[in-house]
C-alpha cells in the first residue's frame, strides 16, 4: 500500500511538471520532437515491456522450457531492424511533414482521409483492449506481489498513469517511460542474478533440469519447432508494427538520433529479458527440487519472489507495475490522438484542443479499468487484440508500403483492412490452427498480398 | 514506368509477395518455416538498402543472413541434445549479437539522407 502511495505521488509531480510544458499538439503528442536517442531508447523499451515478460515469460518458461526463449530470441535484432526498416522512412517523414501521430504519418505518405480513419481506428481498438488488459493485470499482480486488493492496485496503476498521461501528454509520459524503463532494467538484472544464486547458479540448474526436466532443455524445449519459428518471426517482424514502438521514431529530434538508438534499445531490452532467462531457468530448477510449489505455470514468478524474500517481492512488485504503467501511458496518450486528432480530420473537420485530449485520455483509462476491473471474459476477448492484431493490420504499410513508391492508398487501406480481419478470424479458432499458423503472422501476410496486388492492378 | 524504376525498388513487391505466400504455406509444409524466418528477416532489415544503397550495408546484411542462417540450422540440428541445443540457441542467436547489431546499424548510419 505505501508503494501504491509512493507512485501516486511521483505520478502527481510529474504531471505538474508535464502540464507546464505541453503547450501544443507536438509536445502532447509527440514529446514535442525534441528527444535524444538515449530517453528514447530507454522508454521505448519501458512501454515495450509489459508485466508479461516479468511473469508470464518465465512462467511459459516452467511450461515449455527453452521453446519460450524463441519470443525474445530475435531482441539482438529487433533494436536495428526497427530503425533500418521503418525508423528511416518515418524519421524523414516527420522531418518533413511534421507528423505526430502514426495515422497521420500513414495519411502523409499513402494520402486520403479514408487510410487515416482505418488506421486511427485500429489504434483505438487495439489500445483500448490492451490498456484493459494491463488493469485487469495490475489487479491480479497487485495482490501476488503487493498483496493488495486487485481492483485497488488497477485503480491505483490507472489512476497514477492517467494523471501524468492526461496532464503532460507525452512530455512527461517520455520522462516516466524512461525512469520507469531504467527501473524495470536494473531490477530485471537484480532478480535474476538473485534467482540463479538461490538456485545454486545456471549449470546447477540447468544440470538440474537435464535430470528431473530434459524435456524443458534442447533448442526447442516442449515447443512444436514451426510454434517456435513462427513465435521468433512474429516477435521480431511485429516490432515493426507496433504502434506504441513507432510513436518513439516520431519524438527523435533529428535522424542523427537513430544512430545510436539500436544500441540503446537493444541494451535495455536485453537487460529487462534478464529476468525470463534467469527467473525462468532457476525457478523451473527450484520447482524441479520441490523447493518451489506450482498451481500453474505462472505461479513460477510470484513463488520464485517468495522463495528470495520480501525484499525481491518488492522489487518485482515494482518493476512489474513500472512496465504496466510505461505501456499504459502510450496507450492512452495514442487513443486520445486517434479520436481528438485522426478521425476528426480524416472525416474533415478541425481536431480538438488539448484539454479535449485529456478529457479523452481520462475516458480511456476509466473504460478500460471498468472492463478490466469487472469482466473476466470481456478481457479475455480483448486479449486476442494485441501483438497479433497489429502486426497484422500494420506490418504492411509500415514495412513495404513505407518502402515501396508504387504502394498506392487503395491498396494500403485494403492491406490494412484485411490483415485486420484475418487476425480477428482466425484467433477465433486459434486451439483449432496447425503449430506455426500465428494469426497475426497470416493476417499481415494476406495483408501484404493485397497491398501488392492492389496496388499493381492500379496502376 | 517500371523500367525508370532501379532494379531493387521492383524487387520489393516480388520479394513481399514470394515471401508471404510462403509464410502461409510454412505450417502445412514445416520445412519452408526455418527459410522463411531466415529470409524475412534479412529482406525487412535489408528494406533500407532501397533507400540507401552503400557497400557497408550490403555487407552488413549479409553477415546478418550469414549468421540468421547458422544460428537457425544449428539450433535444428540440436534440437535432440538438452544442453548443446539450449547452449546454442543461448549463445549463438541470443548472446553473440547482442552487441554486434547495434554495433553494425551505427558504423553503416549515413547522417546525409539520400
Amino acid at each position: 500500500m505505501t508503494a501504491l502511495a509512493v507512485l501516486l505521488l511521483l505520478a502527481t509531480g510529474l504531471a505538474w511538471w508535464g502540464a507546464r510544458r505541453a503547450r501544443d499538439s507536438a509536445d502532447y503528442f509527440a514529446a514535442g520532437h525534441r528527444a535524444g536517442a538515449w530517453l528514447v531508447g530507454v522508454a521505448g523499451t519501458a512501454a515495450a515491456v509489459s508485466g508479461f515478460t516479468f511473469v508470464g515469460g518465465p512462467g511459459l518458461f516452467a511450461a515449455v522450457g527453452a521453446g519460450s526463449l524463441w519470443i525474445i530470441l530475435s531482441a539482438p535484432l529487433t533494436g536495428a531492424l526497427q530503425c533500418w526498416a521503418v525508423g528511416e522512412p518515418v524519421v524523414a517523414l516527420v522531418e518533413r511533414r511534421r507528423v505526430v501521430t502514426i495515422p497521420e504519418l500513414l495519411a502523409a505518405r499513402f494520402g486520403g482521409s479514408a487510410m487515416r480513419a482505418l488506421a486511427a481506428t485500429v489504434v483505438v481498438v487495439g489500445c483500448v483492449a490492451s490498456l484493459a488488459v494491463q488493469a485487469r493485470a495490475a489487479a491480479v499482480l497487485g495482490e501476488d506481489f503487493l498483496r493488495v486488493p486487485g481492483a485497488e492496485a488497477a485503480v491505483a496503476v490507472m489512476l497514477a498513469t492517467t494523471a501524468y498521461t492526461a496532464l503532460g501528454g507525452m512530455r512527461a509520459g517520455l520522462v516516466a517511460d524512461a525512469v520507469q524503463g531504467a527501473v524495470m532494467a536494473g531490477f530485471a538484472v537484480l532478480l535474476a542474478a538473485a534467482a540463479l544464486a538461490a538456485a545454486g547458479g545456471p549449470a546447477a540448474a540447468v544440470a538440474t533440469l537435464q535430470r528431473a526436466r530434459p524435456e524443458l532443455l534442447g533448442s526447442f524445449g516442449a515447443t512444436a519447432p514451426p510454434r517456435a519459428w513462427a513465435w521468433y518471426l512474429l516477435f521480431c517482424l511485429g516490432t515493426c508494427a507496433q504502434p506504441h514502438y513507432l510513436q518513439k521514431f516520431l519524438f527523435l529530434r533529428s535522424r542523427a538520433e537513430l544512430r545510436l538508438l539500436p544500441a540503446v534499445l537493444t541494451g535495455a531490452l536485453a537487460a529487462t529479458l534478464a529476468v525470463w532467462i534467469g527467473v525462468g531457468l532457476a525457478g523451473s530448477a527450484l520447482a524441479a527440487r520441490g523447493a518451489l510449489t506450482l498451481g500453474r505455470p505462472d505461479d513460477l514468478a510470484p513463488r520464485t519472489m517468495n522463495l528470495l524474500g520480501p525484499w525481491a517481492v518488492l522489487l518485482a512488485g515494482v518493476a512489474v507495475l513500472a512496465a504496466m504503467m510505461s505501456t499504459a501511458a502510450s496507450f492512452l496518450n495514442m487513443a486520445a490522438a486517434a479520436v481528438t486528432r485522426d478521425l476528426r480530420e480524416a472525416l474533415g473537420k478541425a481536431p480538438l484542443p488539448i484539454p479535449a485530449a485529456r478529457v479523452a485520455t481520462v475516458l480511456f483509462a476509466v473504460a478500460a479499468t471498468a472492463i478490466g476491473v469487472t469482466s473476466e471474459r470481456a478481457v479475455v476477448l480483448l486479449g486476442l487484440v494485441g501483438w497479433g492484431f497489429f502486426t497484422a493490420a500494420l506490418l504492411p504499410v509500415m514495412t513495404v508500403g513505407l518502402a515501396w513508391h508504387r504502394a498506392t492508398a487503395r491498396g494500403a487501406t485494403a492491406a490494412v483492412a484485411v490483415g485486420a480481419i484475418v487476425d480477428l478470424a482466425l484467433e477465433a479458432f486459434r486451439q483449432h490452427l496447425p503449430p506455426g499458423l500465428e494469426p497475426g503472422l497470416a493476417g499481415a501476410a494476406l495483408g501484404m498480398l493485397v497491398l501488392v496486388a492492389i496496388s499493381r492492378r492500379i496502376r | 514506368m517500371d523500367a525508370d524504376r532501379p532494379p531493387r525498388l521492383l524487387l520489393v513487391p516480388v520479394l513481399a509477395a514470394g515471401l508471404s505466400l510462403a509464410l502461409l504455406a510454412a505450417p502445412f509444409w514445416p520445412v519452408l518455416f526455418p527459410v522463411v524466418v531466415g529470409s524475412a528477416g534479412v529482406a525487412a532489415c535489408a528494406l533500407a538498402l532501397v533507400r540507401r544503397r552503400s557497400r557497408p550495408l550490403l555487407r552488413a546484411i549479409a553477415g546478418i543472413a550469414v549468421w540468421l542462417t547458422i544460428g537457425l540450422a544449428g539450433a535444428w540440428l540440436l534440437r535432440e541434445r538438452p544442453l548443446a541445443g539450449m547452449a546454442w540457441v543461448l549463445a549463438v542467436l541470443y548472446l553473440l549479437p547482442l552487441p554486434v547489431i547495434p554495433w553494425l546499424y551505427w558504423k553503416t548510419f549515413q547522417e546525409r539522407r539520400e
